[in-house]
């Protein structure tokens, strides 16, 4: 209520209206209430400074705005000291305002990192709760402030520099104690270590595995190369003679090689120590370590000599596959490999540049741009690993940074390179470890091929930079592709519908079937059916059900007396009647028996029909004998009795299917289909000069009205598959460019 | 045996006719305006519900409710026994909803019809007594219906319809077999179209495909 009043700025008191109402009451009562809103004056207005500091600002609506969006936290609130005083105490806030008035400033709080080693002391701006004037309630107060606070996550981390902090000293600053909010983030990645004889074991492994890779391929080559022989000797004996003479320059090449490059690789692997040394050197390692690891440089000068001829021939092998599969794609380009043997011909003369080769092998590799492109890696250094390992912890294997530290002492390596080593010996290591819970780790890091993530890199860079007008051409190509596979699964669609088209008994040879009415409600029932399996919305047809006799002979029996004694009623009165009524009287509530009569009865009203009926029309009941037998009893006695003209004026119908029961009128049971066909039934019923509904719906004129409909509706949708189809035929014409 | 009243009597269906409408004359001197009626009131008017063949619809009808507009006074008409109508007097033409109850013991449940009154003739064409009538023939089907019912509405003796109606129903079934003739032919055109254009469809694919 004073809320309201608050925002209206109107002034009502409504403790006035109490008093006057309450005049009837007892003083004692008057007395009380009095006391009671004095009370709440006072307490609500007791802080005088509220009222003296805020005399400006006038109460308005945005004050309880503002203490919906602030909460608690309330500046001090604005009082309309004027209207308190006017309003004779009349006027109320609401307690809740008032009740969170204590101050809770903010307080500077030192803190310490666990992780950091050096002890430095940060400060942080944290809400504490209210303060009171008791000190030992601060602490306890604060404690139970701070722990809200960091719930809330208000705070503000100054840093300040180490020389502050001990100029500052420690002594004026509370310290925080609560522990530090985001020690959870102090973790340490646990990378393997590994020493210099695991580091010599995982090489060994690599060579051999790189022998085995080695020997693969070379299998591999001989089988090709038989292929191609086969296949050149097939075709073109010319060619497969160059290509062997090719080979056979090749193979004394690679011998050449092979020899030269031992010689070659030791000269290199002795610079490479030489280097070696420098960063050493460099890296101002113990001095004692430095004569360790040159014994073992010296063996590993020898296994990398192994290796680097191996990777030697290695890359000459790529180089014959790569020719062979241009033999084997161009081979029309005969030209083109000759030119290259020449080449590598050339180099092979300069076998005395070795280096030199490398970077052109290098620059080949890259101006050809496969993304795959075996460059021959410089062999891993014990020290090398060492350092790689020592940034992957300082960095906490971020790829990016690691690289890029990388950079500045070992230039020659990529990422993938370092990626792959790594691997390769945290592998090892963990492996070696055999810790049960690193198998899905080892796993993991197995599933690292540095080839893949060449390939991967290569795609994503090719991607990235494509230019706008590719990436425009790609997508609306894309959208084509969709367009394309929506019409494709339209026309199937399509064609579905069209064979089932032409399935229907409509289109089917022998009409003979079907020109009896009989055959003809059977049709129409088939067609419905098969429109209801198709979802169709045509027409609900009503239920095709059970055999006739499902009427239970209780109620047969009194059916056909009732029936009796209505015939009895009518003027048109059966000869047998009377007879037949006796005998259905007489006859007891025995099934069998009365099957029996009820056999007996249709005996005898075949013979005394043609008899009262005379010269009826009435042929039906002796030419269908076996419809006859589709009927209930009801229905058979109703026939009977009755001749056709009777069951009309009774506007009686005997159907041989089961109705849905209920009262209609008969015009609003003609069928409706959906809209789109709806409208067009109604385009052709107008053309035709016929009126939406029929003007006399009598029995047979529905009936005759519905077949109608259903024609049509047959016809546009015959009309409308036609179309579709000069539509695809169009559309495969022009796709054919016909 | 009791009977009871709503066991329904399968595969059987009755029809009842009914003739549904208005009629409606304009004020004139022959006809003047009643006193009682306000003066912008320009016709007289009937609705009704009746039997077509003028026999007694209160056997098996129980009330026929005429639900007006809702600016006459008292628009939802009870009637509760025949004739079945409601004269009023108006000015302008709208829809009556005219539901049909049947007797409660036959345990068939009510059927709506809508009827538009009509003041003004079509064509301007008015007959000679100066009344305009809109006159609209419809059955009520009983599928299969409750014992009760098929007595009620077998109760008395029916007739057929009258000669002119006959003539009409015939009139009506010629037109729409004349119409099924010429929709049948077109269907037998639009079928020999349609394998022709699949039959060259099928050509076109598979010629694609070899």
């Amino acid at each position: 209520m004073s809320d309201i009043l608050d925002v209206m700025n109107i002034k009502s008191f409504p403790s006035k209206k109490k008093e006057g109402k309450g005049l009837n009451n007892s003083n004692n009562e008057q007395q009380q209430q009095q006391q009671q809103s004095n009370a709440e004056r006072r307490q609500i207005y007791a802080p005088d400074e509220f009222a003296s500091v805020n005399k400006r600002r006038k109460l308005s609506a945005m004050n309880r705005e503002l203490y919906s969006l602030i909460g608690s936290n309330v500046p001090p609130l604005a009082i309309d000291t004027a209207s308190v005083s006017n309003a004779g105490g009349g006027k109320k806030f609401k307690e809740k305002l008032s009740k969170n008035k204590n101050d809770s400033p903010w307080r500077k709080l030192g803190f310490t990192n666990p992780a950091r080693n050096d002890k430095l002391i940060l400060y942080h701006w944290t809400k504490s709760a209210p303060l009171k004037k008791k000190e030992d309630e601060i602490i306890v107060e604060n404690k139970e402030g701070e722990t809200e606070v960091e719930k809330n996550g208000d705070e503000k981390v100054t840093e300040i520099d180490d020389k502050l902090e001990i100029n500052n000293k420690n002594d004026d600053i509370e310290m925080d104690s609560t522990e530090y909010k985001y020690s959870k983030y102090n973790t340490k990645l646990n990378i393997p270590d590994f020493t210099e004889d695991d580091f010599d074991e995982i090489m060994k492994i690599e060579e051999e595995k790189a022998k085995k890779i080695e020997e693969a391929k070379k299998a591999e080559k001989a089988k090709r190369a038989e292929e191609a022989k086969k296949i050149e000797e097939a075709k073109k004996i010319e060619e497969a003679k160059k290509t062997e003479e090719a080979k056979k320059v090749e193979e004394a090449k690679k011998a050449e090689e092979a020899k030269k490059a031992e010689e070659a690789k030791k000269a290199e692997e002795a610079k490479k120590a030489e280097e070696a040394k420098k960063e050493i050197d460099k890296e101002k390692k113990d001095e004692p370590k430095k004569d360790k690891p040159h014994t073992n440089e010296g063996k590993k000068d020898e296994e990398k000599k192994d290796e680097g001829k191996k990777e030697e021939s290695k890359k000459d092998t790529t180089k014959k596959d790569e020719t062979h599969k241009e033999e084997e794609n161009n081979e029309t380009s005969p030209v083109k490999i000759e030119k290259k043997n020449a080449t590598k011909e050339g180099e092979v003369d300069d076998k005395t540049k070795k280096t030199t080769e490398e970077k052109n092998d290098d620059k080949s590799g890259k101006a050809i741009s496969k993304p795959v492109e075996e460059v021959k890696e410089r062999p891993w250094t014990y020290e090398e690993s060492k350092y790689l390992f020592k940034l992957c912890n300082q960095f906490d294997m971020r790829w990016a940074v690691i690289y890029d530290n990388y950079q500045d002492k070992y230039e020659d390596r990529t990422l993938e390179d370092l990626k792959s080593q790594m691997y390769k010996i945290s592998i090892y290591v963990l492996e070696k470890q055999g810790n049960a819970n690193d198998s899905v780790l080892i796993k993991s890091l197995k599933n690292f091929s540095k080839e893949k993530e060449i390939h991967r890199k290569f795609y994503l860079n090719k991607l990235i930079h494509r230019a706008p007008t590719e990436i425009a051409e790609e997508e609306s190509l894309v959208i084509e592709a969709r367009k394309f596979e929506l019409a494709a699964k339209k026309m199937l669609t399509e064609r579905a519908q069209l064979l089932q088209l032409l399935d229907s008994p409509q289109s089917s040879a022998s009409v003979q079937q079907y020109l009896t009415p009989q055959g003809l409600t059977q049709l129409y029932n088939s067609l419905m059916t098969s429109d209801k399996g198709k979802k169709r919305k045509v027409e609900i047809p009503v239920a095709p059900l059970l055999g006739p006799n499902a009427i239970p002979h209780t109620q047969h029996v009194h059916m056909s007396n009732q029936m009796m004694n209505n015939s009895n009623n009518s003027s048109n009165m059966n000869v047998n009647m009377n007879n037949v009524n006796a005998n259905n009287n007489k006859e007891g509530k025995d099934i069998k028996d009365k099957r029996r009569n009820g056999n007996v009865k249709s005996g005898n009203s075949k013979d005394t029909t043609p008899s009262s009926k005379g010269g009826n029309k009435n042929n039906n009941n002796n030419d269908n004998d076996k419809n006859l037998s589709k009927l209930s009893e009801v229905q058979l006695l109703l026939k009977k009795k009755l001749s056709k003209e009777e069951l009309e004026i009774y506007g009686i119908e005997l159907h041989e299917d089961r109705l849905q029961p209920g009262v209609f009128i008969r015009s609003q049971k003609i069928a409706s289909f959906k809209p789109s066909v709806q409208a067009k039934v109604h385009e052709i019923l107008g053309q035709l000069g016929l009126s939406i509904k029929p003007i006399i719906p009598t029995g047979p004129v529905s009936k005759k009205f519905d077949e109608l409909l259903h024609q049509i509706a047959h016809l546009v949708d015959l009309k409308k598959q036609s179309d579709k189809l000069i539509a695809e035929i169009e559309l495969i014409k022009r796709q054919k460019g016909i | 045996m009791a009977p009871s009243n709503h066991k329904r009597i399968k595969q059987v269906s009755i029809s009842k006719p009914i003739l549904y409408g208005n009629t409606a004359t304009k004020f004139s001197n022959v006809n003047p305006i009643p006193l009682n009626a306000p003066k912008d009131h320009t016709h007289k008017w009937t609705v009704f519900v009746r039997d077509a063949t003028n026999n007694d619809l209160s056997t098996y009808i129980s009330k026929v409710v005429f639900k007006l507009h809702d600016t006459i006074p008292n628009p939802l008409r009870t009637i509760e026994s025949p004739p079945f109508e409601v004269t009023e007097s108006g000015w302008g033409e709208f829809e009556i909803i005219i539901k049909i109850y049947f007797h409660s013991d036959g345990g068939e449940k009510n059927v709506t019809l809508l009827h538009h009154l009509k003041l003004h003739p079509y064509n301007d064409i008015i007959n000679i007594d100066g009344k305009v009538e809109s006159i609209k023939y419809d059955e009520i089907v009983f599928n299969e219906p409750t014992e009760k019912m098929f007595e009620l509405l077998t109760l008395k003796p029916s007739t057929l319809l009258d000669n002119e109606m006959k003539q009409r129903e015939r009139d009506e079934l010629d037109r729409i077999g004349k119409a099924i003739d010429d929709i049948t032919n077109k269907i037998n055109q639009n079928a020999e179209q349609f394998k022709k254009l699949h039959q060259e469809r099928e050509l076109l694919v598979n010629g694609g495909n070899v």
